[in-house]
């Protein structure tokens, strides 16, 4: 292991927006309201927060018209909220991303007070926005369409979210291993809606608060197989927003800070057909981003106290325990057996619910467990000694990992 | 050549019959030869001459070796499963939703093991196995297009 870079950074306040599952309230408006909730959480003045960063995408490619609306930008909210900036930046891909930009910007002396902000569009439909939402034929053939570059490849073949992401590695993770049985699914997909009927926040809590069955998850509607509706996270309509700041400044604020450990950024993407490609592919991903994570943390599996692993498509969090070093290769659906990854057990994962559990807000769940639990602030859902938390975020070009502890370097 | 069967396939649209076709691809600059190559019955890959690496999807320059020295080269169209679903309900395009249940999946060249294509198969889904042989053909699609499909392959042994 490498000598770790010490790191000067911390999460230092959370807010979040009311959730919905439609787009009745405009995306702006739930942005404005999770950060002002995150800057009062950390005690902080409006007039303090001299940086803001986003990652403004819908994943999806025709979700983005109107600033404020469907999408929402930096000078968007930084307009709605009369700050005035001396670091902004629109960071594309997911919160991964923005989080790591406003980590480099308050160690590089860029802003003292970085406010970080997702909001995440719900499409009308409700349903999942893909780039292969254009009807008109016309369209497709005015030059106008989305069928170009990789999509060229695969909107022909009806090849799209989740069969790409989830069903496709998936299918080759049970062939290879002969393991990975929707019956052994469930309980990682049971475990985090019990996770996320805890979370105040979360969609499920909120609006429909029961417990999903063993029969619920097995007779769920097939989407593309093995995947059904539930190993889907639900689009919701809402926003998060973190204050990231030095370790000194976060130790002043009103409350206990997480302390950023370690961070991995994305690699690039090699030519894919699909945006995330097949299992090996997946994983060697995975895999690059837990070397270099850490490596520049410091630490290994073995200190985690919990684990906030990205859960658009239920299959990631497997993915990424095995990618990380949290269980071994082939293992990740032996370990989410017997209550293992349960709140009260060998290694909580998503004890706030993570995506699937309380609603796609992208990642905004797993960074809010995360510093929340490590700086003993989640209340009912605090787990006895969580120092040391690993948060991983997306697929591929979109992916990150951070460690976060309760103690600054 | 197989055909989609898409002109049978109808839906009511604003008081009239609309045809429903598949999402049709738009070649660009780099990927012109390629579809150029389809149309001809031919799978046209990217080579580099440096490293004699293949790519796809095309690319300026090699993935490899950063060489700029790449060229379409014709492959042989045979490779295996790499693997496979079954769409059965959320397909967003009409014509998907249309023809749902459908088996999609990705295919791996023989040529290389991360030349890997998107296709459609038409099997049943439990028939089907991830490493099993194909071979491909091309089907006509709306508009006089034409793409890369993979058909299992009876004749060959399989090799993974």
């Amino acid at each position: 292991m490498s000598t770790p870079k010490r790191h000067n950074a911390a999460f230092a306040g959370f807010g979040q927006s009311r959730v919905f599952r439609g787009p009745e309230v405009p995306l702006g408006k739930l942005a404005v309201e999770a950060s002002l909730a995150a800057i009062g959480d950390a005690g902080l003045e409006l007039s303090q927060i001299d940086g803001v960063v986003c990652t403004p995408d819908a994943p999806f490619a025709r979700g983005q018209s109107a600033d404020g609306i469907e999408f929402v930008s930096t000078s968007h909210l930084v307009r709605e909220l009369g700050l005035a900036p001396r670091w902004t930046a629109d960071v594309p891909g997911m919160i991964g991303n923005s989080a790591l930009a406003a980590i480099r910007a308050v160690e590089d002396g860029e802003c003292n007070y970085a406010l970080l902000f997702r909001a995440l569009h719900n499409p009308g439909s409700g349903t999942y926005g893909h780039t292969q939402e254009t009807k008109s034929d016309e369209i497709q053939l005015s030059g106008t369409d989305v069928h170009y570059a990789i999509e060229q490849f695969r909107a022909p073949y009806g090849l799209y979210p989740p069969a790409d992401a989830a069903a496709l590695p998936w299918s080759q993770y049970q062939a290879r291993y002969n393991s990975g049985s929707r019956e052994q699914m469930a309980a990682l997909v049971m475990q985090s809606r019990k996770n996320g009927l805890a979370f105040e926040g979360s969609y499920w809590a909120q609006y429909k608060p029961s417990e999903l069955s063993f029969e619920d998850y097995m007779n769920a509607r097939m989407v593309s197989r093995p995947v059904s509706i539930f190993d889907c996270d639900i689009p919701v309509q809402g926003a998060g927003a973190f204050i990231i700041t030095t370790a000194e400044r976060a130790r002043d604020l009103a409350q206990p800070a997480a302390y950023v450990h370690g961070v991995a950024g994305p690699v690039p993407a090699r030519g894919k057909v699909t945006v995330d490609e097949a299992l090996d592919e997946q994983m060697a991903d995975f895999r690059d981003i837990g070397r270099r994570l850490w490596s520049d943390a410091g630490c290994g599996p073995g200190d985690i106290s919990l684990a906030n692993l990205y859960d658009g498509f239920s299959l990631m969090p497997i993915l990424w325990l095995e990618a990380l070093g949290l269980c071994g290769k082939g293992e990740g659906f032996d370990f989410i057996q017997d209550g293992r990854i349960a709140p009260t057990g060998k290694l909580p994962v998503n004890p706030s619910g993570g995506n699937l559990g309380s609603g796609r807000l992208h990642g905004v769940n797993h960074f809010m467990d995360a510093m929340l639990q490590v700086s003993g602030r989640s209340g009912k859902r605090q787990i006895e000694g969580a120092d040391l938390a690993v948060i991983t975020i997306g697929v591929s070009w979109a992916s990150a990992g951070l460690v976060v502890g309760k103690d600054p370097l | 050549m197989r055909t989609d069967g898409s002109d049978k396939i109808g839906r009511e649209g604003e008081g009239e019959i609309m045809s429903l076709h598949p999402p049709l691809s738009v070649a660009d600059d780099l990927t012109k030869a390629f579809w150029e190559g389809v149309k001809q019955g031919k799978l046209l890959v990217q080579r580099c001459a440096e490293c004699r690496r293949y790519q796809f999807p095309p690319h300026l320059s090699c993935e490899s070796c950063s060489s700029a020295r790449v060229s379409y080269k014709e492959v042989s169209g045979r490779g295996a499963i790499l693997s496979f679903t079954e769409t059965v309900s959320g397909a967003r395009h009409p014509y998907f939703q249309s023809i749902s249940p459908y088996l999609v999946g990705m295919v791996r060249l023989d040529e290389q093991e991360d030349l890997i294509f998107a296709s459609n198969f038409e099997s049943k889904y439990a028939d089907l196995m991830i490493g099993a042989p194909v071979e491909v053909e091309f089907q006509e699609r709306a508009q006089g297009t034409v793409i890369p499909q993979f058909r299992l392959c009876t004749t060959r042994q399989m090799e993974r």
